[in-house]
């Protein structure tokens, strides 16, 4: 422990709304979220010694707060995973629906509940690549996986969100 | 829709995707909480009994006593019992050994052997 309050209280005030919204997305709760965010500054504060300047604790309060999140999720045993496979294999997807988002008020409102029921693997790594504005090769680094592994959560991700977003749509103008 | 549409749509989706996921807001107060969070104290852990009062220390201590006696006089008949219960399995087993002299007897001045 070897971090000085003004220097956390610095490092929370600069990085909360990065922690808390990707906390927020992955688990899709707010509570959850707060309490997810809270962990990892605690674990910042705790271990702070070990980190090696701005982006690497950029990096690791990424990391360790999709860690947590997702933790709290399997506690919770939340598995949208066997509805997205429906969705997969279903042909939902009319051609008058494939229209822009911008156009369309209902799915912006209904963005962040479409998100929620994405598998997670997809889900993070949308909500990294769009929410943070990582590529792909920088989400594998931080997650650990293969950048391969990445592209094709984030491509199936967007598809699976297109065509529910192509839903909602139709459900709209209905 | 043909293929060029659809890339078309790609690209504008995921730049609306990007746009329509801002980060949002930590809850008021955040900050605040974490720091009072990791601050606090680690207190150790003390066990508080509960004061009692003078009278209920005195007829706690007359329970201990009274429970105390009444397991001893439940033992003690225990004793007892086990006693009278033994003396009675003595005397039974006695009748019973001179049952079978006497029947003994009345055989052999029968003149009955036994033997085979």
């Amino acid at each position: 422990m070897g971090m000085e309050s003004t220097e956390f209280r610095g490092l929370i005030e600069q990085h909360q709304r990065m922690v808390f919204s990707i906390a927020l997305r992955v688990t899709g709760e707010y509570g959850v979220a707060e309490e997810v965010a809270q962990d990892v500054f605690l674990e910042l504060y705790r271990g702070a010694d070990k980190l090696e300047g701005p982006d690497h604790t950029k990096f690791w309060l990424r990391r360790v707060t999709v860690n947590k999140a997702t933790d709290s999720l399997r506690r919770k045993a939340r598995r949208p995973e066997a509805v997205a496979e429906e969705w997969m294999e279903e042909q939902h997807v009319a051609d008058s629906a494939w229209m822009s988002p911008k156009l369309n008020p209902a799915v912006e409102a209904r963005l962040e509940d479409l998100l929620r029921t994405l598998p997670e693997p997809m889900r993070i790594a949308v909500v990294l690549r769009h929410q943070e504005e990582m590529l792909p090769d920088e989400i594998a680094a931080l997650l650990g996986q293969p950048v391969a592994t990445v592209k094709s959560h984030l491509q199936r991700g967007l598809q699976l969100l297109r065509r529910k977003a192509a839903v909602t749509m139709k459900e709209y103008v209905r | 829709m043909s293929e060029m549409n659809r890339d078309e749509f790609d690209i504008e989706f995921d730049e609306e995707l990007a746009r329509m996921l801002p980060r949002v807001d930590a809850p008021q107060g955040f900050a605040a909480k974490v720091m009072a969070a990791a601050e606090a104290p680690k207190k150790a852990k003390v066990i508080v009994f509960p004061r009692v009062p003078v009278w209920a220390t005195g007829a706690i201590a007359a329970g201990v006593i009274v429970g105390a006696l009444a397991v001893g006089d439940v033992h003690l008949k225990h004793e007892q019992q086990r006693a009278e219960a033994q003396r009675q399995f003595e005397t039974a087993t006695r009748i019973t050994d001179r049952a079978i002299e006497h029947a003994r007897e009345q055989i052999a001045k029968a003149g009955v052997s036994l033997e085979e």
